[in-house]
């Protein structure tokens, strides 16, 4: 299997500081991969470390079936978390320019740039200075910037922090038809909703270190039902060590610890002689499993 | 090589274009064409009223109370007045332009008292060198002939000879000669550092405002840094350059124009080696300053800092034209020599040198080689620190963060 992205023990240092400790983990072409870690977790230096922005302290890196960062440079699209375009310049000029440095000639270069611009709406607005854009904006065109070259890896540090819904859906959408292209999608965030949502495979680091890396519905499945939810006419009451997590009309959401099992709840409701609508083991949410194995990372530290 | 690709020729092209749409650079470049355009018009509009004032007409009056100017009978441009009245008078009614009176005892206290309409500052004021010939010709022993006199008024022309330390004589040429020799190398040393600036500045600029449009990571991971480099390095380079074209061209053309009106400037020349050096040492000492710059405006956080900070480069480098007159009077002395050598002061002095007419051109040399070698290091160091300190968005890189980027790997 050929990797897009492949992190070997890489560790990046500042001062004394480990920024990002022996972290490791590849992710496959074609995929959608969400890296995901609370603020100042590391994610931000590790992609830059994989884009030779950052040289790391140790560790191997190897993009798009085995080149070096520099060597894959003009087949990666890149969109940072710290964004900004030259403000007196023109969206159209902005285009052209970045569009030639990822190897696209002049008129190619401004083509496809507005060819993207009109997907994202903001064709009217080519001829527009930046600093004459709303914020949004400002980040659409940067994302257009990003994808203007058909890169085959395409890595986004936070890409829909400030942008509407909307726009959010429309930026989706966008790296639905870069992943059917072929294209292989990289993209940090703490928003959790948007991992579940479009990726098949995760990575979380949290204070530099890796803490969980693979399939999300494995991860899930690893993790066990951590709750049942109940519907019926009415519910029993002191079911040894449960918690009522969540209820509204007949619905019981009962989280299992603490001896709490579904045979001790299925057996109460009988004993009761109440009869069941639903009987539902869950599988944890993603956010559960990032709080509880971010909060068991620190605490271990 | 070093990192450098062919994005550096799309850098180039893109922020010479930028470049050369700023206003600020626009206004600078056609500020010194029009202002000689300005000189060539107004130049024989004001030798004619000179040329006037030497027709005859009368400039100044004066009282010779003392019977010294007696002897000389009626002088051109000179109107004698019989008493203090009828001078202030003529004087009301613009007949004279000053009226000097001369003290019975002129002899032995050498006063004499100066009446003008108006006020304002009387230094240089050509009725007082007038009547400060009228006074000398009235010295004049009464034997003396007319040219005799004449030739006490305007006592020499010098013609200089410079002699080797074998007492050789070496050729000769006039103090206008030698000024007109001086002038245009100390005005390009001027030139030169102006435009310097303008480059190394506008470089410093750019990389500012790149840092606080937070462009830069999108730049760097589409080529190098030292690509990035170059390409704008070079391009404000080829901007000032063009600046400088543009000047000398303008120049050219009526630097003549002016000159024909005054013979003072008539031999005003421009030599072909001056220009070498004046293209080598642009380019020399613009790799110097742009890298530093470069370098100030990577590690700084705003374009506000940057100029504050970028004052500790600018000002060695203006020292040569504070001390002009020393380097160009005494071109091969040692703190000429010193400045040469070193590469933020080396342009501007060398060329302050060539003006002085030094005999030691291979010290020129190598100070050029000095610069360009220091303007190459320099330029591999930056794009180091160029790397490191954009990232640094909001923070000023500190002298330790500066000297780890130096020692980071490719």
């Amino acid at each position: 299997m050929a990797y897009a992205l492949e992190i070997d023990g890489l560790t990046k240092r500042f001062g004394n500081k480990t920024v990002v400790d022996a972290i490791s983990f590849t992710v496959d072409e074609g995929e959608v991969f969400g890296f995901l870690g609370p603020n100042g977790s590391g994610k931000t230096t590790t992609i830059r470390v994989v884009l030779d922005i950052l040289k790391p302290d140790a560790g191997e890196i190897r993009l798009l079936g085995g080149l070096t960062a520099r060597q894959a440079m003009p087949r990666v699209g890149y969109l940072p978390e710290e964004r900004g375009l030259l403000r007196k310049e023109k969206v159209s000029n902005i285009l052209r320019y970045l569009g030639r440095l990822r190897g696209l000639s002049k008129s190619e270069a401004l083509d496809r740039g507005l060819e993207l611009l009109h997907r994202v709406g903001l064709y009217e607005h080519r001829d527009k200075k930046v600093e004459g854009l709303s914020r949004g904006m400002t980040q659409l065109v940067q994302f257009v910037v990003t994808l203007i070259h058909r890169p085959d890896l395409i890595i986004l540090d936070e890409p829909f922090a400030g942008l509407d819904p909307i726009n959010v859906q429309l930026m989706k959408e966008m790296l639905a038809i870069e992943q059917a292209r072929g294209a292989t999608v990289i993209f940090s965030t703490h928003v959790l909703s948007d991992v579940e949502e479009m990726c098949e495979r995760v990575a979380l680091i949290a204070d530099g270190q890796m803490i969980l890396f693979g399939d999300l519905a494995e991860i899930k499945r690893s993790r066990g039902a951590n709750s049942v939810v109940v519907e019926a006419p009415s519910h029993p009451s002191g079911l040894p060590g449960a918690r009522r997590h969540a209820g509204r009309g007949g619905k019981v959401e009962y989280r299992l610890s603490d001896g709490l099992s579904p045979e001790m709840i299925l057996s109460a409701y009988s004993s009761a002689g109440i009869v069941l609508s639903r009987f539902e083991q869950e599988l944890p949410s993603l956010n559960d499993i990032f709080i509880e194995e971010v909060s068991n990372a620190r605490n271990h530290i | 090589m070093l990192g450098i690709t062919s994005d550096a020729g799309v850098i180039f092209e893109e922020e010479f274009r930028r470049q050369l749409r700023r206003t600020g650079w626009r206004i600078f470049t056609l500020l010194v064409p029009v202002l000689l355009l300005i000189a060539a018009v107004v130049a024989p509009i004001v030798a004619d009223r000179f040329s006037g004032e030497g027709g005859g007409q009368a400039l100044i009056g004066y009282v010779d109370n003392s019977g010294i100017t007696d002897s000389l009978g009626v002088i051109p441009g000179a109107t004698r007045f019989a008493d203090l009245g009828s001078g202030t008078r003529a004087l009301a009614g613009d007949s004279v332009k000053s009226l000097f009176v001369i003290p019975a005892d002129y002899i032995a206290t050498g006063s004499v008292d100066w009446y003008r309409k108006g006020s304002g500052l009387a230094t240089g004021d050509e009725t007082g060198d007038a009547f400060f010939n009228l006074l000398r010709a009235g010295v004049a022993d009464e034997s003396l002939t007319p040219e005799q006199v004449l030739r006490i008024v305007a006592p020499a022309e010098y013609t200089l000879f410079s002699v080797d330390d074998e007492g050789r004589p070496e050729s000769g040429g006039t103090v206008q000669d030698e000024i007109a020799r001086a002038a245009p190398a100390f005005l390009f040393a001027i030139l030169l550092l102006m435009s310097i600036f303008v480059g190394a500045v506008s470089l410093l600029q750019s990389v500012a405002e790149e840092k606080e449009n937070r462009m830069v990571e999108m730049l760097i991971t589409s080529t190098t840094p030292m690509s990035i480099m170059l390409g704008k390095v070079l391009a404000l380079g080829a901007s000032g350059l063009l600046q400088i074209s543009i000047w000398v061209a303008a120049a050219a053309i009526a630097v003549p124009r002016i000159s024909d009106q005054f013979s003072g400037l008539s031999a005003l020349s421009i030599e072909a080696s001056l220009l070498v050096f004046l293209i080598a040492f642009y380019l020399a000492g613009y790799f110097v300053f742009a890298a530093l710059m470069a370098s100030i405006g990577a590690a700084t956080t705003s374009v506000r800092e940057a100029s504050q900070i970028s004052a500790v480069i600018t000002i060695p480098a203006i020292i040569p034209i504070y001390l002009s007159a020393l380097i160009i009077s005494n071109p091969d002395g040692t703190f000429a020599r010193i400045l040469t050598f070193f590469p933020l002061t080396a342009p501007t002095a060398s060329m302050m040198r060539l003006a002085g007419g030094t005999d030691a051109t291979y010290e020129i040399w190598i100070g050029l080689l000095i610069t360009a070698g220091t303007g190459v290091f320099l330029m591999w160091l930056s794009a180091r620190v160029f790397r490191a300190g954009l990232l640094m968005y909001g923070q000023r890189m500190g002298l330790r963060s500066v000297w780890n980027a130096l020692r980071q790997a490719d």
